[in-house]
C-alpha cells in the first residue's frame, strides 16, 4: 500500500490542537517594547545535561547474521567466512569482525531475534517503531520517542538527527515530519543531513555581515510576532517558531560539517559515508543531540553478491562499532549513551542463484552497547544451521521494552491521545530482557 | 495518566449567547441577501460580466447557510474586512500576487458603492487570473513538475489550461476533453497531457483522476478495500484503472495523442486475503459497464473491424467500444461527486479549507461541515452550466469571504468560516508578490519562482506547517539575498527608500509596498530605531544596506507570508 | 550458423560448483565446490569428495604433463593433487584473502591466482588500495611465486593467453591489466565501466565487475563477461553482457549484440577448441537463456541453453562436441532441516 501521511490520520488534528495551545499561551505575553532586542547575546554555551542518549546504527536492508554475530563455520549455511574467538570465552563471531571481537565484553548481543515481517517496509516499521502499523495511526519512530522523552526541545542542537546520504529506496526520502514523529507531532521529526542531503542554506550569505544578519532577524521577529499576537495567528506562531530555530541551527552548522572533524578521527573511523557519519553522530551526541540515526540507504540488502558486498560492509560496521564504543568509553559517555546496531531482519541460511542471501526474519542477530546495556552478554541462540531460534526468542516488543528500559523510559506507559485508541509505548505488556540490563 | 505527553485536547470555549443568536442571524441574512442583489444589478447594468454570470444565487446560498451555521454554533463572526485587507486578499486569490502600489491606491480611491464586486469582475477578466488559476490547477491536477518536465508542460498542457480559464470553459467540458483525450481542435490539443504525462501508467492515471474529478483518494484501495473510508472498494480502484489501461501514448503529426486498443486489459485483482476478482468497468458511486469478457486464457484477436477511423486522419483510430469514452459518457457524466468535488476545491482555494476538509478526501471519514451548503452550491454550479468564473465570483462576493481574519473570541472551529482563515501563499504567489513588493512588476520566469517551487511545493496544504528549512531558505538562500540586492537600484524599493530624506517617509512607503498598509506607531518606531542607529553619518552604500535589512525583515514577516 | 545444444547428462552434487576442470581422459571432472573438491565421472555420474579447503573451493585447473590438478580456495590457498590418486602434493597459502580465481597456462608452466577484498576506500565506496599483491604468478611445478603483481581489489578473474605469453586479470571496477608472463612487466590493459554498478538508489557502493575472461585465438584481444549496469544493484537485472577489447590499444571491439541478451550475471566464459565460437553463461534473471554459444567472428548468438539454475563454469571437451556445465541450483530446506543437493552438472552435445 502506498504510504500517505494524510491517510485519514488524526495526527494532523492532534497537531493542530497543539498549535492552538501554543498560540493561546503566546497570546498572553505581549511584545511590549522593542528596545533591547538587537543585541542578541551569543548563544549561551549549551549545557551538556547529563541524560541518556542514543546512537542507532541503522543497518538498513538487513545484514546477514551468519557474516556477523552468529557464524556457522563449517556448515553449508555458514558461507565462506570463518569465525574468530572473542574477548568472551567460548563466544565466536564472524572473522569479518576482528575489532568487535576484542570488545565483546562491552557488547550485548542478541542471537535470537525472531520477528514477523520479512519485507523491508514492514520490517523497517516494526524495527524502528517497535510495532506493526495500525493504519491510519502513525506510531512515532524510536528517535522521535527518545527525543520527546529525553531531549531538550529548547536546545539549538537538533535533538533527533538522521544522517543518511542515500535515502532513496529506503522510503525515508519521501518521509515528512509526520511519518517520523507520528502522533507525537511534527516537531519531533529529525533534522536530516548527509552527503547531498546536507542541510540547505545553513550558512549566512556572504553579502551580509554577521551583525546585520542578526539584527535584521530581530526586527523581523518583532514585526512578525506582533502580527502573530495581534491576529492570534496559529499559522504565524508556527512560522515564527521555525525562524526561532534558525539561529540555533546555524550555530550548529559546524556540527554538520565533516571537514571540521579531526583528520585522525576521520581516518580512524574509515573513509566510507557510513563510517564518517557515525563519527559525526558521536560528535553530535557529545554536543547535545539526544538521538542520532546513522543510515546509508539500504546497502545490506544483498540479494545479489552477498559475500562480495558483506566483505566490505561488515568490516566497516565492525570498525565503526568498535570506534564508537571505545570513544564513548574514553570520554566517560558510554554509560549514558546507548549504541544500537541492527537492521530490519536477517538473511536466509541458503544462498540464492545470484550469489545472494534473501530476507529472513525467523532467526537473526543484533547488538547493543552502553547506556544501561550490560556488556559481555549473548542472548539466545540458533540451531547449528541457523534455521531456527532454539533458545529465548526475542521479538520486536521485547527488544523495544529492553531499549526503553535501558534509556530509562517507561515502556508500559500509555500515550494520552485525545480521540485515539489506547496506545502504549510498547504494546502487549512484555518484559524487557533483564539479563541485558544493568541493575 | 501520563502527564508528560504533550498532547492535551483544548476544550472549545463556547460563548453563551444563545439568546442573541437568532437576532444576529436575521441581521446577517438581511445584509447578505441585500448585498447579493445590489451586486447583481450593478454588474449587469455595467456589462462587466460578458458571460452571463449568475453568481448571486451562489452568494446568497453561502451567506444564508454560513450565517445559519454561526447561529447553530452560537458564534459571532469577525467584522467585515477593511478595503485595504480586501484588496490584498483579492489580488492574491485572483491575480496570484499582491497589488502594486498603484492598483491598491486606485481601489482605495474608487468611490463606487459596489467597488468590491466591480474589482472582483475586473480581476476575473484579467490575464493575471488566467495565470494564477492555471498555476494552481497545474499543481492540483498534475502534481509539481520536475524541473525537466516544466518545459514539456509549457508546450502542451499549460496553454490549454490557460485557455480554460481565459475563455471560462465549462468544467464538465474540460473534464471530458481531458479524459476523453481526443482533441477536436488545436486549442484542445493540450488536454491530452493529463493522461499523456502519466506515460501509460494506468494506475497513476486512476490515482490522479479520483482526486482531480471526484474529490476522493483511492490509493489506499489498491490492495484492499479502504480500511477507514470503507465505502471505497478495491474494485473501484481497479475498475478506474481498467478504463484507462487500453490507452497508449502515441506521437502523431498533430502532437501527442492517446490511442486506445479495442482488446485486452482484462485481469483479476487479488486482495490481501488471497481472493481475486475480475477488474470490471466500474467506479465508486456509479454503475458497472457491460463489456463482454473473454474466457480466461482465451486469446483475443485484434482487427481493423473493431475500430473506426478518427475524423482527422492524423489521429489514432478509435475503438468501437472505447473504455475512455464509456467512462466519460457513463461514469463521469452526471456523477454525483463531480460538481461537488469542484465546488469544494474552489471553496478550499478561496476560503482556506474545504467544506469537506481535506478537499480531496470527500469520503465518509471526512463529512462536510455543511452538507446542504455543499449540495446547494453544487446544484447552482451545475445549473449555471459548470461556470467556473461564476462560482469563483459567487464565493468572492459572499460575506464569509470578506470577513476579517482576526479570529473572534469564542470561535474555535475553522469549519464554521467565522473569520477569514490564513493561508500560506503558494510558491508562485509568493514569488510574484516578492517581485511586486520590490520592483512593482513580476516576471513569470524569475528564478525565485523556481526556487520557491522546489522549497515550498505544497498547494492547499491540509495543515499549515512551516518547516525550519523554509525559514533557513528565506534567511540565508543566496538567491533571496540577491533579489534584495537587485532592489537597490534607484527605481526599485530599496533604492527608493535609501534616497528618501526623511526615514519616516521611507518606512511608510516600505509598509505600503510590502504589506499594503501603513505602519502602526509601534512598528514605525521600531524600524526607525533600527535604521537611525545605523544610518547616522554613513555613506550612501551603507545606507542602502540598512534598508536592505529592513526590507528583508518586513518581507519575511509572517504577515507577508500568509493571505489573510 | 545456428547450433542445437542438446542435454545428454544431468545430475547433482551436494553443493554448488564454483569452478571445474576436465582431466586428461575428458570423461572425468574435478569440481571445485562450496564444501570441497569432487572427482566426478561424467558418463556414470559417480562422484566423491576427495579433499577440501578451509572455505569454498573456487577453482580447479589441470596440468596434463604432470598429471596434477591444482585447486584454489577462499582460504587463500592453492593445493596440488595427483590426478592419479588424489594425493595432496603441495599446499601453499598464497593470499591472506580469497583466491577468487586460478588459471593455468596452456604450456602447463605457470599458475596465476588473484585475490583482493573489497573495502571502502572513500566516501562513495570506491575500493581501497590493495593490502597485499592482488595477482600472483607461480611456477606450476614447484609453487614458487615468480611475480607478485599489483591491481585494485577485488580482482575476480584471471586468464592466460593461448600461447602462454600473457596473463590478464580483471577486477570489480572493470579494470583489466595484462602482463608479460616471462618478465612480469605490465604490457597493456583497459578499463570498462559497463560491468560495474554504483547504486544510485539504495546502496552507494560498487558491485559487479569482470567475472570471466578469455583471450581470442590470436591473443590480441580479450573477451570479458559479467553483468551490465543496474540502477538498483539489488535487482540483479543488468544485461547479460560480454565485451571484446583490443587490450594493447584499450579499444572496445564489439559486445553483446542488440536484442541478443536478457538480464543476469554472466560468470562463465569458455573459448571453443576450434576457436570459432565461445560460450558464456550465468544466471537467468530476465529473458530466455542463461548460457549461449556465440560466433567469434560476428558475435551472433548461435545457440542457447536455458538451464533453470545458475551456471558457474563451462568446459569443452577436446574435440569440441560437448559442453560441460557446472552450476548451482536454488538450495532450500527440506523437512529434516537439511539441504537437498544443489550442485548441478550437465553435459550438452553441440549439433549443427
Amino acid at each position: 500500500m502506498v504510504r500517505r501521511e494524510d491517510c485519514g490520520s488524526p495526527e494532523h488534528q492532534a497537531h493542530r490542537r497543539l498549535f492552538l495551545q501554543g498560540s493561546m499561551a503566546a497570546g498572553v505575553a505581549s511584545v511590549a517594547s522593542f528596545n533591547g532586542l538587537f543585541s542578541i547575546p551569543t548563544l549561551a554555551q549549551e549545557t551538556k545535561k547529563r541524560g541518556k542518549k542514543c546512537i542507532l546504527l541503522w543497518l538498513c536492508g538487513a545484514p546477514s547474521q551468519f557474516e556477523t554475530w552468529d557464524p556457522k563455520p563449517g556448515t553449508i549455511t555458514g558461507g565462506p567466512f570463518g569465525s574468530i574467538a572473542t574477548s568472551l570465552p567460548g563466544i565466536r563471531i564472524s572473522s569479518l569482525m576482528p575489532r568487535c571481537a576484542t570488545i565483546m565484553d562491552k557488547l550485548g548481543v542478541i542471537r535470537s531475534m525472531s520477528t514477523e515481517p520479512s519485507e523491508h517496509f514492514q520490517g523497517i516499521d516494526v524495527l524502528t517503531r517497535g510495532e506493526a502499523p495500525r493504519p491510519p495511526f502513525t506510531r512515532p519512530i524510536l528517535g522521535s520517542v527518545v527525543a520527546e522523552r529525553l531531549g531538550q526541545l529548547d536546545s539549538p542542537v537538533p535533538q533527533f538527527v538522521l544522517l543518511d546520504p542515500c535515502p532513496e529506496g529506503n522510503e525515508f526520502k519521501s518521509f515528512k515530519a509526520g511519518n517520523w514523529a507520528g502522533w507525537l507531532g511534527a516537531e519531533y521529526g529529525p533534522v536530516r543531513s548527509g552527503g547531498e542531503y546536507a542541510i540547505a542554506d545553513i550558512l549566512r550569505p556572504e553579502s551580509i555581515d554577521g551583525v546585520d544578519h542578526e539584527d535584521r532577524e530581530a526586527l523581523r521577529s518583532f514585526l512578525s510576532r506582533k502580527y502573530q499576537n495581534d491576529q492570534r495567528s496559529q499559522a504565524a506562531a508556527g512560522y515564527n517558531a521555525a525562524f526561532d530555530r534558525v539561529r540555533g541551527l546555524m550555530s550548529c552548522a559546524p556540527l554538520f560539517d565533516l571537514d571540521t572533524l579531526p583528520v585522525a578521527d576521520r581516518e580512524r573511523y574509515g573513509p566510507g559515508a557510513f563510517a564518517q557519519h557515525a563519527l559525526q553522530a558521536r560528535h553530535l551526541i557529545e554536543n547535545g543531540s539526544t538521538f542520532v540515526m546513522v543510515a546509508n540507504g539500504m546497502p545490506w540488502d544483498n540479494h545479489v553478491f552477498q559475500h562480495e558486498m558483506h566483505q566490505m560492509l561488515v568490516p566497516e560496521m565492525d570498525n565503526v562499532l568498535f570506534q564508537l564504543v571505545t570513544d564513548l568509553e574514553q570520554r566517560g559517555m558510554l554509560e549514558d549513551t546507548l549504541v544500537i546496531a541492527m537492521g530490519e531482519f536477517g538473511r536466509t541460511p541458503w544462498l540464492n542463484e545470484a550469489r545472494g542471501r534473501d530476507h529472513y526474519s525467523k532467526a537473526w542477530s543484533m547488538a547493543m552497547a552502553g547506556g544501561g546495556i550490560r556488556g559481555g552478554v549473548v542472548v539466545g541462540g540458533t540451531d547449528p544451521m541457523g534455521f531456527e531460534v532454539t533458545d529465548n526468542a526475542i521479538d520486536n516488543r521485547r527488544l523495544f521494552a529492553t531499549i526503553f528500559k535501558a534509556l530509562g523510559i517507561d515502556a508500559k506507559e500509555q500515550y494520552d491521545l485525545p480521540d485515539l485508541p489506547t496506545f502504549h509505548r510498547v504494546e502487549g505488556n512484555v518484559q524487557p530482557i533483564e539479563e541485558l540490563l544493568i541493575g | 495518566m501520563n502527564n508528560s505527553i504533550r498532547l492535551i485536547g483544548v476544550m472549545p470555549r463556547l460563548l453563551a449567547i444563545e439568546s442573541v443568536t437568532s437576532m444576529v442571524v436575521c441581521l446577517l441574512i438581511a445584509v447578505a441577501s441585500g448585498h447579493g442583489r445590489i451586486a447583481a444589478q450593478e454588474v449587469t447594468s455595467q456589462g462587466i460580466t460578458s458571460q452571463g454570470i449568475t453568481s448571486q444565487g451562489i452568494t446568497a446560498q453561502i451567506d444564508q447557510r454560513i450565517a445559519l451555521g454561526y447561529s447553530k454554533a452560537s458564534i459571532v463572526p469577525a467584522e467585515n474586512c477593511t478595503d485595504e485587507q480586501f484588496i490584498r486578499r483579492l489580488y492574491l486569490d485572483i491575480a496570484g500576487r499582491i497589488p502594486t502600489l498603484g492598483e491598491r491606491e486606485s481601489f482605495l480611491l474608487d468611490q463606487s458603492g459596489s467597488k468590491r464586486l466591480e474589482w472582483i469582475d475586473r480581476l476575473l477578466a484579467s490575464e493575471d487570473y488566467v495565470e494564477n488559476f492555471a498555476d494552481t490547477f497545474d499543481t492540483l491536477l498534475m502534481g509539481r513538475a520536475t524541473r525537466g518536465k516544466i518545459g514539456e508542460r509549457k508546450n502542451h498542457w499549460r496553454p490549454y489550461l490557460e485557455e480554460v480559464f481565459r475563455s471560462n470553459r465549462p468544467w464538465d467540458q474540460v473534464a471530458r476533453e481531458i479524459l476523453l483525450a481526443r482533441p477536436q481542435s488545436p486549442e484542445q490539443s493540450g488536454a491530452v497531457w493529463f493522461l499523456y504525462e502519466r506515460n501509460d501508467n494506468a494506475q497513476a492515471i486512476a490515482e490522479a483522476v479520483a482526486p482531480a474529478f471526484f474529490g476522493i483518494r483511492i490509493d489506499c484501495a489498491q490492495c484492499h478495500d479502504h480500511m477507514v473510508a470503507t465505502e471505497i472498494h478495491q474494485e473501484h480502484y481497479w475498475g478506474l484503472v481498467a478504463f484507462f489501461n487500453r490507452s497508449k501514448n502515441t506521437k502523431t503529426n498533430a502532437g501527442p495523442r492517446l490511442s486506445e486498443s479495442a482488446i485486452g486489459g482484462f485481469s483479476d485483482f487479488a486482495n490481501i486475503y488471497g481472493s481475486s476478482y475480475p477488474n470490471l468497468l466500474t467506479f465508486y458511486e456509479s454503475k458497472t459497464i457491460d463489456e463482454p469478457r473473454p474466457e480466461k486464457d482465451a486469446k483475443q484477436e485484434d482487427s481493423q473491424e473493431l475500430y473506426v477511423p478518427a475524423a482527422d486522419p492524423a489521429d489514432p483510430r478509435i475503438p468501437k467500444f472505447s473504455r475512455r469514452e464509456k467512462f466519460v459518457e457513463e461514469i463521469l457524466n452526471g456523477h454525483p461527486r463531480f460538481a461537488k468535488a469542484f465546488v469544494n476545491r474552489i471553496w478550499a482555494m478561496l476560503m482556506g479549507r474545504g467544506i469537506v476538509h481535506p478537499y480531496d478526501q470527500m469520503d465518509s471519514v471526512h463529512p462536510p461541515s455543511d452538507a446542504e451548503l455543499l449540495d446547494g452550491l453544487a446544484k447552482e454550479f451545475v445549473d449555471s452550466g459548470y461556470n467556473i468564473r461564476g462560482l469563483v465570483r459567487g464565493i468572492l462576493a459572499s460575506r464569509p469571504y470578506q470577513l476579517g481574519s482576526l479570529r473572534p473570541a469564542g470561535a474555535e472551529d475553522p469549519s464554521r468560516f467565522a473569520w477569514a482563515l490564513e493561508r500560506p501563499l503558494t510558491a508562485e504567489q509568493l514569488g510574484r508578490s516578492l517581485q511586486i513588493a520590490l520592483f512593482q512588476k513580476a516576471d513569470e520566469d524569475h528564478a525565485c519562482i523556481g526556487d520557491l517551487r522546489d522549497r515550498m511545493p505544497e498547494v492547499l496544504p491540509e495543515t499549515v506547517v512551516t518547516d525550519v528549512g523554509d525559514a533557513l531558505f528565506l534567511t540565508n538562500n543566496p538567491n533571496v539575498q540577491q533579489m534584495i540586492l537587485e532592489a537597490s537600484k534607484q527605481d526599485a524599493l530599496v533604492g527608493r527608500l535609501a534616497s528618501r530624506e526623511e526615514p519616516r517617509d521611507a518606512i511608510d512607503e516600505m509598509f505600503l509596498a510590502i504589506l499594503g498598509r501603513s505602519a502602526e506607531e509601534s512598528e514605525s518606531q521600531a524600524v526607525l530605531e533600527f535604521v537611525q542607529a545605523r544610518l547616522a553619518n554613513r555613506p550612501l552604500a551603507e545606507r542602502i544596506s540598512v534598508w536592505q535589512s529592513a526590507v528583508w525583515a518586513v518581507l519575511t514577516s509572517a504577515e507577508f507570508r500568509f493571505n489573510h | 550458423m545456428q547450433k542445437t545444444l542438446t542435454r545428454i547428462h544431468d545430475f547433482k552434487l551436494p553443493t554448488a560448483i564454483l569452478g571445474a576442470c576436465l582431466l586428461g581422459d575428458q570423461n572425468e571432472m574435478v569440481a571445485a565446490c562450496m564444501d570441497g573438491i569432487y572427482r566426478v565421472e561424467l558418463a556414470t555420474k559417480a562422484h566423491r569428495r576427495v579433499a577440501e579447503h578451509e572455505s569454498y573451493v573456487s577453482s580447479a585447473v589441470y596440468l596434463p604433463e604432470s598429471r596434477v590438478f591444482v585447486t584454489g580456495g577462499y582460504d587463500g590457498k592453492l593445493k596440488w593433487f595427483s590426478a592419479q590418486d588424489n594425493a595432496l602434493i603441495r599446499e601453499q597459502k598464497v593470499h591472506s584473502f580469497w583466491s577468487w580465481d586460478l588459471a593455468a597456462s596452456a604450456d602447463g608452466r605457470w599458475l596465476a591466482s588473484v585475490t583482493g577484498q573489497y573495502l571502502a576506500g572513500d566516501y562513495k565506496y570506491a575500493p581501497a588500495k590493495e593490502t597485499e599483491p592482488s595477482v600472483k604468478i607461480l611456477d606450476a611445478s614447484d609453487g614458487r611465486v615468480v611475480y607478485s603483481l599489483p591491481h585494485t581489489p577485488s580482482v575476480q578473474s584471471v586468464v592466460f593467453s593461448h600461447d602462454s605469453q600473457w596473463v590478464a586479470a580483471g577486477n570489480l571496477m572493470g579494470q583489466v591489466r595484462v602482463w608479460e608472463v616471462a618478465s612480469g612487466v605490465e604490457v597493456g590493459g583497459f578499463e570498462t565501466k559497463d560491468f560495474t554498478s554504483w547504486g544510485i538508489i539504495k546502496s552507494h557502493c560498487y558491485l559487479g565487475g569482470i567475472f570471466a575472461m578469455e583471450f581470442t585465438p590470436g591473443n590480441q584481444e580479450l573477451i570479458v563477461c559479467g553483468m551490465g549496469d543496474m540502477r538498483d544493484p539489488m535487482a540483479g537485472n543488468g544485461k547479460q553482457l560480454w565485451q571484446r577489447w583490443n587490450w594493447k590499444e584499450s579499444k572496445l571491439v564489439s559486445q553483446t549484440l542488440d536484442k541478443q541478451s536478457g538480464e543476469g550475471l554472466m560468470e562463465a566464459l569458455c573459448m571453443h577448441p576450434a576457436h570459432e565460437s565461445f560460450v558464456m553463461g550465468g544466471r537467468l534473471r530476465g529473458g530466455d537463456w542463461n548460457g549461449a554459444l556465440f560466433d567469434l567472428a560476428s558475435g551472433e548468438r548461435i545457440g542457447t541453453i536455458k538451464s533453470g539454475y545458475r551456471i558457474t563454469e563451462f568446459l569443452f571437451n577436446e574435440r569440441g562436441e560437448l559442453i560441460v556445465v557446472g552450476g548451482q541450483g536454488q538450495p532450500g530446506k527440506n523437512d529434516q532441516g537439511k539441504f537437498s543437493d544443489f550442485g548441478r552438472v550437465e553435459v550438452y552435445e553441440i549439433k549443427s
